[in-house]
């Protein structure tokens, strides 16, 4: 159980230099990422921009998180959890002025072990005032897969094997980076360089960060910056309660599933319950399935920086991202479940798969608590890939997450590429990628008909080709393969995701997709009509030269009745490629003529018999990608 | 109300004399067009400000007959035109189509993924070029070819499936066609041959390939940029031709010439199928005014705020220098890929509107009230409070000399609209209004800081010049928030971008992809590229009449330290380069990316492009003396005194404050804040403990009082 009760509020400061302050320190936070930005080395931080930089609270003050740079939300929100956890530990009687101390233990309050923290203590002359903490997502952190991500593969996975393991450590002492600490990152490492240059990119964010917030403390004095800090989180609160009190006091609850953890079929299920009371709200995951033996389950960190995050961006984007912000929602994270993996079970994906499906289940909740903010599921996997080999110039690596659709609302059709909000990374260029590896990325477009159909239907699913020039294997970690991505208020779920496998990818380069394809990943049914279920989870699968992979993110979830869809929109959609005139006709009821435009007598008629069609209730549209039966040249490949 | 500004502004500067002698600049802004006048004979400078025209040519030529101005006696017209850039915000630009990579049909509407703080969670806020393209999906059509990482062609263009679609596009009513392929920067043969294939049979369509445009590595800004260019460029291009012919129609014997977002100008050759150059240009037109005015006076380093009715623009000059960006955004994601001048805008203006938040905390911006309905205390029907009201309220601005006194301000309004904040946060409402004032402030100190500090440039070493109608208001408390050198409130605040308009030179950057290891390019093979660099640009800029005589050119490559992705620029000395060239280059480009980002990292350097600037330079205006007074200004400067509310000692106080007039103010008058000096089209506030000076030039210089207790 974490709890966040209210603090009492103790500040003397008018509210006008109270709101001075908080921008100053958010300011604070923003020349810091900025300047870990500029000096990282890796792509991941600059250009994916995984990282994020925060102010904590003293240990007398509760070392909250009172300013914090709000790009990426679940690796913001866990600086708050960890830093407690690893400061506690560590002891901060033992810190010094110029100390810094580096961490990444999911157990003890991380977000995965990629996500390495160093943390800052903050002296002025009176003692020691507050913490700094820049994060970052590292590369790789060792274990037995390149990008220590590894997820199935057959065989349970623990902790150790997967990645370093790194408790409350000192990397600087009183200024000088501590040699023994660097050598056991760098030595765990496949890719010393960029570590290193990442690991000073965050050093050089704490050491601006010290700077600016004794500025503040010599414009404003001590006592005046600890009430602005303590001012931050109460308005974090304050905040975070109004938005609750939107919601009508009650209990609300909602199942979701992960398709499997990569090591048995076997689809995991998450169970939750919100309950509200005035401005106050409990989110209690009792009842949901136990850790699993793969690689998936999230640790408590990440659980409860998603759980917060997800819940308060739900019911207010524009919330500021403190500690303040958690107070009003407790949490019940069972120990041993899918949300609160215990040692030693590896929970990188927790991260991933974990995180995404928890955004899932906190929408639903939402959903149901608070229509008038209602949104259909995003495309809601982890859509992470790393392939990789060996050729005449030498090791090559690709790791790539891929975007989808997010959900339809009220008020509009779901938005299209960009990742699942709760991690939000920016793209790469292709250009860029090809320059580094023998890949050629045959497609990155959106997908006809994979959109959850809905009067405002959800953002479109994408397909990338990966075309190989060179053989290599293959790792993925992908969910919603066998369920999908929901609709509401009546709109439908988004297509599922597939990968798929094509040889000759030159010869092939513009012929329809459909034509001699192999499945990777997908559900299909063989001959009898039984499903078959290939995981989305999967390491060391073999690439054949000139292969080309493609692999179909989901869109978005509809919202509201798809048969009360504008058919002018529908058709608009069907000119753009966005639906099909099967499509149009099959998941919105609306007939179009060859000229394009729509015959509107056979639309009624089709609309009214739709919805007496007990059979289009049922469908979880789109139709086209359910449950496809499996061709004949695929069997061979189900693997 | 704008007529009797303007015949205010004449009568106090007098009418032009010679023939042929005048410069003029013109900035179409969205209340107001400002009009700056240089006379090159007798050095006389005048300004002007008319109620915004629409942009018809007609309407921009009347201008010359509203502030009585003979068009044939011109010698320069500089406009920044807003034409390209309103095309875009209405999507009113030509019927656009677009050819691209099979399988590479979405960058337009994919961008670069990112959601920015604030939206992460918004799922009611689309990319804006997904909920309102300028080149729909249907008008995007997939070509069969393939240009891979190395410039070697994997797959052939499809030339018949080429004109089938262009075909099909002219059908559907395209008139432009934007042509963007992937790695098309490295081998530019498909595209031109694409447009070649299109031109010779559909010659009505503009066609506009990225490479040609704008020959640099990384798809998402190449191909935004060619189709931003190519759905504004004929209107812009129709717009300048008609405005030209319209001054030709009036006996104009000069030279016209349009600002462009780099920082130079062009004349209509010069952006014709270039109207992506012309975006944003009015801003940058400021950071131009900067330089010049900081030369004139030997000040270099110099951090700019123009603040205006709705936002504030952020600047900054280092050396005389401006950097340029490759990441200015039109709309979110929606990059203009070609270089900028770096001006980066917050909600945060006059018009500013002031709330509380669901948490009770106040909040100011970034909604505005514009200039409609506008502030509470223009009585047009505002009744929100807003920066500006706050001014009224503190008496900071003063109520009888706004807008030269033709606009009375309603103090009352005000104080109602400030009042309704006040009784929810338990303070007076004084304390309100500066509460607004003190949140603006530190909304645009934040935007100071991410200009200066957060890249390595200490504001210690910086002038500040606060300049736009509401700039100079809050010019002194940033200067002390930042702890500038000083602050510097030039003589014509509110006209300050149409003075950069005249203070330009020519200008042109080209640029050479290749995308290899400095260390395999033989020095021969760069001087080859800087070379044919050179002559690129000097036919562009003689093109434009420009003497070659007058043109310098500096020499430099964007590249990256092996395993980067994003470049940082380094000079290349100027001539031929010798043995020993990469070495030196290597070592230099180590110096850059220190400079840049703090820290050199002794790897190999991977050059992306190489390129060369060339600058064509024009004689500045000689900004004219203002006549020396003693210490103490002469009585006409001294309109009376106001009661404010003011920050005194770090305590909010009433307190009897002097007004100046500016145009009164002699060189070497010397004022003590708490004072208002007030003009026609701004108020500058000096505060508790300033020691300002009026320099040679006009300029009110301040001196700030350290940091705030």
């Amino acid at each position: 159980v974490t709890t966040n009760a209210a603090a009492n509020s103790s500040i003397e400061l008018d509210p006008i230099a109270s709101e001075v302050l908080r921008s100053a320190l958010v300011n604070v936070v923003a020349s810091m990422e900025y300047a870990q930005r500029r000096t990282a080395f890796s792509l991941v931080v600059r250009d994916l921009r995984d990282l994020a930089c925060g102010l904590h609270t003293a240990p007398e003050d509760g070392l909250d998180l009172a300013a914090v740079s709000a790009g990426v939300p679940n690796l913001s929100a866990g600086a708050h959890f960890s830093l407690k956890e690893n400061v506690r530990e560590f002891g901060y009687e033992a810190l010094e002025p110029g100390d810094e101390i580096v961490y990444n233990d999911p157990y003890r309050g991380g977000n995965h072990a990629p996500d390495i923290t160093l943390a800052r203590p903050i002296f002025d002359d009176e003692g020691l005032l507050a913490f700094s903490t820049s994060r970052s997502h590292h590369v790789d952190v060792g274990g037995i897969s390149m990008g220590s991500w590894p997820v199935g593969g057959g065989v349970r996975t623990i902790m150790e094997e997967t990645s370093l393991r790194l408790p409350p450590m000192l990397i600087y002492k009183a200024g000088k980076a501590v040699r023994s600490t660097h050598s056991l990152l760098l030595d765990g490492t496949r890719v010393p360089a960029l570590v290193l240059g990442d690991l000073r990119a965050q050093h050089n964010a704490n050491l601006i960060g010290e700077r600016a917030l004794l500025e503040l403390v010599d414009r404003w004095g001590r006592e005046t910056v600890r009430d602005a800090m303590q001012y931050a989180l109460d308005y974090g609160e304050a905040r975070m309660r109004a938005a609750i009190s939107a919601i009508e006091d009650g209990e609300y609850e909602a199942e979701e599933f992960i398709d499997d953890d990569g090591v048995t079929d076997e689809p995991h299920r998450l169970r939750c319950k919100l309950t509200v009371r005035g401005n106050s709200a409990e989110l209690d995951y009792s009842g949901s399935d136990r850790q699993t033996v793969g690689n998936v389950s999230a640790a408590w960190g990440i659980a409860a920086a998603c759980n917060h995050v997800t819940i308060g961006g739900m019911l207010d984007p524009t919330l500021p991202g403190t500690g303040g912000v958690f107070r009003p929602v407790d949490l019940i994270l069972p120990a041993g479940s899918l949300v609160h993996a215990l040692p030693y079970q590896a929970c990188c994906d927790g991260n991933g798969t974990m995180n995404v499906r928890m955004q899932s289940i906190v929408t639903r909740l939402v959903n149901e608590a608070l229509p008038a903010r209602s949104v259909g599921d995003c495309y809601s996997t982890a859509a992470v890939a790393t392939f990789g080999g060996y050729s005449d110039a030498g090791p090559w690596v690709l790791f790539h997450a891929g975007n989808g659709g997010w959900g339809g609302t009220e008020h509009t059709d779901g938005h299209t590429n960009s990742q699942a909000s709760i991690s939000n990374c920016q793209d790469p260029s292709i250009e860029a990628m090809e320059q580094d590896v023998p890949v050629v990325f045959t497609t990155h477009e959106f997908v006809c008909d994979s959109a959850g159909p809905g009067r405002n239907r959800g953002g479109m699913g994408i397909v990338y080709g990966f075309g190989f020039r060179e053989e290599g294997v293959a790792a993925n970690s992908d969910d919603r393969v066998r369920s999908q991505s929901f609709g509401v208020a009546g709109g439908k779920a988004a297509n599922p995701l597939t990968i798929e496998r094509r040889a000759d990818f030159v010869d092939n380069f513009s012929r329809p997709t459909e034509e001699g394809v192999a499945s990777v990943s997908g559900l299909y049914y063989d001959e009898q009509g039984e499903p078959v279920f290939k995981t989305g989870k999967f390491l060391g699968r073999p690439i054949e030269k000139d292969e080309v992979w493609f692999k179909y993110v989901p869109g978005g979830g509809g919202w509201g009745d798809p048969l009360e869809r504008d058919p002018e929109k529908v058709v608009l959609d069907l000119r753009n490629g966005l639906v099909s005139s099967d499509g149009a006709e099959r998941d919105y009821g609306v007939v179009v003529r060859e000229d394009l435009s729509v015959d509107d007598a056979a639309t009624t008629a089709r609309r009214q018999q739709l919805a007496g069609d007990a059979a289009y209730a049922e469908i979880p549209c789109p139709a086209r990608w359910h449950h496809r039966p499996l061709a004949e040249e695929q069997k061979g490949t189900v693997e | 109300v704008g007529t009797e500004v303007r015949e205010r502004e004449l009568t106090a500067s007098g009418t032009p004399q010679g023939s042929g002698s005048l410069q003029v600049g013109i900035d179409i802004g969205g209340t107001f067009s400002d009009v700056f006048i240089f006379d090159e004979e007798s050095g006389e400078l005048r300004t002007g400000k008319t109620w915004s025209v629409t942009e018809d040519p007609s309407a921009v030529v009347e201008i010359f007959d509203q502030i009585d101005v003979d068009v044939s006696k011109l010698a320069l017209f500089t406009h920044a035109a807003t034409v390209g850039i309103n095309a875009i915000v209405t999507r009113r630009g030509v019927p656009t189509g677009m050819l691209c990579t099979h399988g590479h049909r979405d960058i337009l509407d994919m961008g670069r993924g990112l959601r920015k703080p604030g939206q992460i969670w918004d799922f009611n806020l689309l990319r804006p070029h997904l909920a309102r393209p300028l080149i729909p999906r249907e008008w995007r059509r997939p070509i069969v070819e393939r240009v891979v990482h190395d410039g070697t062609v994997l797959v052939e263009l499809d030339e018949d499936q080429v004109m089938r679609e262009a075909r099909w596009l002219a059908e559907q009513g395209v008139e432009s066609i934007a042509v963007a392929y992937l790695n098309s920067y490295l081998n530019p043969t498909h595209e031109r041959r694409t447009a070649e294939l299109i031109e010779a049979e559909l010659p009505d369509l503009d066609v506009f390939t990225s490479t040609d445009l704008l020959p640099a590595f990384r798809e998402v800004p190449r191909t935004t940029a060619v189709a931003i260019n190519a759905y504004v460029s004929p209107i812009v291009d129709r717009y300048i031709e008609q405005l030209d012919q319209r001054l030709d129609a009036r006996g104009f014997g000069g030279t016209f010439t349009v600002m462009k977002a780099d920082g130079g100008f062009a004349t209509k050759d010069g952006i014709h199928k270039r109207g992506v150059d012309t975006l944003h240009s009015g801003p940058v037109a400021g950071v131009s005014a900067a330089r010049s005015l900081g030369s004139a006076i030997g000040v270099e380093d110099l951090l700019i705020i123009d603040m205006g009715g709705t936002t504030a623009d952020v600047s900054i000059v280092t050396a005389g220098q401006s950097p340029t960006t490759n990441e200015f955004e039109a709309e979110p994601d929606l990059l203009v890929g070609v270089p900028v001048v770096e001006v980066q805008s917050i909600g945060a203006g006059g018009g500013s509107i002031a709330s509380i938040d669901a948490g009770g905390a106040l909040q100011v911006g970034p909604a505005s009230a514009g200039s409609t309905p506008g502030p509470a205390c223009y009585g047009r029907g505002g009744e929100l409070p807003t920066v500006t009201d706050a001014h009224v309220v503190r008496g900071t601005l003063s109520p009888d000399h706004f807008l030269g006194g033709t606009v009375p301000l309603d103090v009352e309004r005000a104080r109602a609209a400030v009042a309704t904040l006040a009784g929810p946060l338990g303070i007076s409402t004084e304390e309100a209004a500066q509460g607004i004032v003190e949140i603006v402030e530190i909304n645009m100190a934040g935007a100071l800081r991410n200009m200066s500090i957060y890249r390595g440039h200490d504001p210690r070493d910086y002038a500040l010049l606060p300049v736009g109608a509401a700039g100079p208001m809050h010019g002194s408390a940033l200067g002390r928030e930042l702890g500038v050198r000083e602050v510097i409130v030039p003589p014509w605040p509110g006209e300050f971008s149409a003075f950069g308009l005249l203070a330009s030179d020519h200008r042109v950057e080209m640029t050479h992809a290749v995308v290899r290891n400095l260390a395999s390019i033989e020095p021969g093979e760069m001087n080859r590229i800087f070379a044919d660099l050179e002559q690129r640009a000097l036919a562009y800029l003689e093109r434009q009449n420009v003497s070659a005589k007058t043109i310098e050119f500096t020499h430099f490559f964007d590249g990256m330290y092996l395993g980067q992705s994003w470049d940082t620029r380094c000079e290349v000395p100027p001539g031929e380069l010798g043995d020993g060239a990469t070495a030196e280059l290597s070592e230099r480009f180590e110096v850059a990316y220190e400079l840049a980002w703090g820290s050199r990292l002794g790897m190999p350097v991977k050059v992306s492009s190489f390129g060369v600037t060339a600058v064509g330079a024009r004689p500045r205006p000689q900004i004219a003396a203002v006549a020396e007074g003693g210490k103490e200004p002469q009585k006409e400067a001294r309109l009376g005194e106001i009661s404010a509310t003011l920050r005194i000692d770090g305590r909010m106080q009433e307190a009897t404050v002097p007004i100046f007039e500016r145009s009164n103010l002699l060189a070497g008058n010397q004022l003590a804040g708490p004072a208002i000096v007030i003009q026609d089209t701004s108020t500058t506030i000096l505060n508790d403990g300033d020691a300002a000076t009026i320099d040679g030039l006009g300029n009110i210089r301040i001196a700030p009082q350290g940091g705030r207790k």
